[in-house]
């Protein structure tokens, strides 16, 4: 029995056959949606005008950014590179878990998490970090707090996660229905952003950033087509956006001539959650639009009790105070409290390093606040 | 149950003799003096500490190299990587440490 979206999918497939097979596309869990479900699982408003030419300069200002002077004292190499994943920096994955938005127009909230777990990671040299940040708290808390119930514009949301933070998942799960509530203890278990930057139609500065400093969010315009994308370098096939839509950036192959993005529709989608696509395609790199759409943050600010760990290295200089922990998933953090608390917590450090026995950490700020040497 | 643990009693600690000065000099090497190598050292072991009794007076050997005093700069920071370096001893760790341009050493990571 022909289901509704076969027809679709084979229209898309002849286009794509006389465009030279740029990307495949196939059944996927949107494919198996009506229409109008697919749609809800967007985000952000379409773009106002047309194209008109954008594309191409996009395109071109990316592929000339190869081998700029990086910006970044943080960034791995001093120029740009040709092709960089930060799913794989020297074997290192600084890219959190895909997730799946539901249908709820939550995508900005994604696009704007993924992007802060990965920079948490990328700046501290902790792919293990591994932090798990709550959607729910970002739109069903603060996005609707300012108005918003369907979709959000990524400014609001970094400038929400910049002035409030975002506390983390098992604190306020996520549900597409917007149930729940945070946890009262919130504060205390949050990321804050920090350095948020506006990189909006700036294909070079995107690059810079990511190299920098980790994921951006990015939107784009949604055609009906990207529904069913399996695999490949997306460009669009069919004429009118559905909608709008926002990712997290992670990495560039200038070979392909594409962006490398995560989604928010879970791992059934696409290459694994994953999707590449060409550089000035749907406005990845801004949109013609009232808002910027493209942002980043510098940093990630944390006030958590984090998983217990091993002391990797510690860290002591001849200067008053100066004591500093390398903690496995979290990398060098200094001791807060002064020269006496340092002295206490370098006390029960050392035995931790010695011994092996993990560490259970509280950060504050880039700081060591608390910590619990437990002997099991 | 209860007792009485083995502490110094009052009259364990007694006044030395006023015409004893304290014994030895925290800023001279207790043994062979070792050139002065500013910059960092990677990977070294550290086999014997050696304190003066001074807030400031540790020492600690390292090998291959010999006898470098740990920093004075702040008193903090000395106690400080005092403490990495009796782990560095106790536990048989490489250390990396920075060496000033006075022979002393003023970062350590252990």
């Amino acid at each position: 029995m022909s289901r509704p979206h076969e027809p679709e999918i084979a229209a898309i497939r002849d286009s794509l056959a006389a465009l030279g097979d740029p990307w495949q596309a196939g059944e996927t869990p949107l494919s198996r949606l009506p229409e109008r479900s697919r749609r809800v699982r967007l985000g952000v408003p379409a773009p106002e005008r047309p194209d008109s030419g954008q594309a191409e300069r996009m395109a071109t200002e990316a592929l000339d950014a190869m081998g700029q002077q990086v910006v970044a004292a943080t960034a791995p190499a001093s120029t740009l590179p040709k092709a960089f994943d930060l799913r794989e920096v020297s074997g290192r994955d600084f890219v959190t878990a895909v997730k799946d938005q539901g249908a709820c127009g939550s995508s900005a909230a994604f696009g704007t998490l993924a992007a802060l777990e990965t920079t948490a990671a990328y700046t501290r040299g902790a792919p293990g970090l591994n932090l798990d940040l709550s959607e729910a708290h970002l739109f069903h808390g603060h996005a609707r707090e300012r108005g918003y119930t369907s979709y959000a514009w990524p400014e609001d949301l970094f400038d929400a996660a910049a002035s409030k933070g975002v506390t983390f998942e098992d604190y306020f799960p996520y549900q597409d229905n917007g149930s729940g509530a945070p946890n009262p203890d919130w504060p205390n278990r949050l990321a804050k952003a920090a350095g948020v930057t506006d990189l909006t139609g700036n294909p070079a500065a995107i690059k810079q950033h990511i190299f920098g400093y980790g994921a951006v969010a990015a939107c784009f315009a949604v055609h009906s087509d990207f529904f069913h994308y399996r695999a490949g370098v997306y460009k669009h096939t069919t004429d009118e956006p559905v909608g709008g839509h926002c990712v997290a950036l992670i990495g560039w192959d200038d070979d392909a001539q594409c962006w490398i993005a995560k989604n928010s529709w879970g791992t059934g989608w696409g290459e694994d959650g994953f999707f590449r696509i060409a550089y000035g395609e749907c406005f990845i790199e801004g949109y013609p639009g009232p808002r910027p759409t493209v942002f980043g943050c510098t940093a990630v600010h944390l006030r958590a009790w984090l998983p217990a760990q091993r002391a990797l290295r510690l860290f002591a200089t001849a200067n008053d105070a100066n004591g500093w922990a390398y903690l496995e998933n979290v990398g060098w953090t200094h001791l807060a409290g002064g020269p006496h608390s340092t002295t206490n917590k370098l006390a029960m450090l050392t035995h931790a390093r010695a011994s092996g026995h993990p560490v259970t950490p509280f950060i504050n700020g880039n700081e060591l606040s608390t910590v619990q040497v437990a002997d099991r | 149950m209860m007792g009485h643990p083995p502490v110094p009693s009052p009259y364990a600690v007694l006044d030395r003799p006023e015409d004893w000065l304290p014994y030895g000099d925290a800023a001279k090497s207790p043994q062979a003096v070792s050139p002065t190598q500013s910059g960092w050292h990677v990977g070294r072991m550290i086999s014997d500490l050696w304190s003066y009794e001074d807030a400031s007076g540790v020492w600690v050997l390292v090998d291959g190299i010999g006898w470098k005093r740990l920093s004075p700069a702040s008193r903090s920071g000395h106690t400080h990587m005092t403490l990495l370096a009796g782990t560095a001893t106790h536990d048989n760790l490489p250390v990396d440490f920075h060496e000033d341009a006075d022979g002393r050493i003023d970062q350590l990571i252990v």
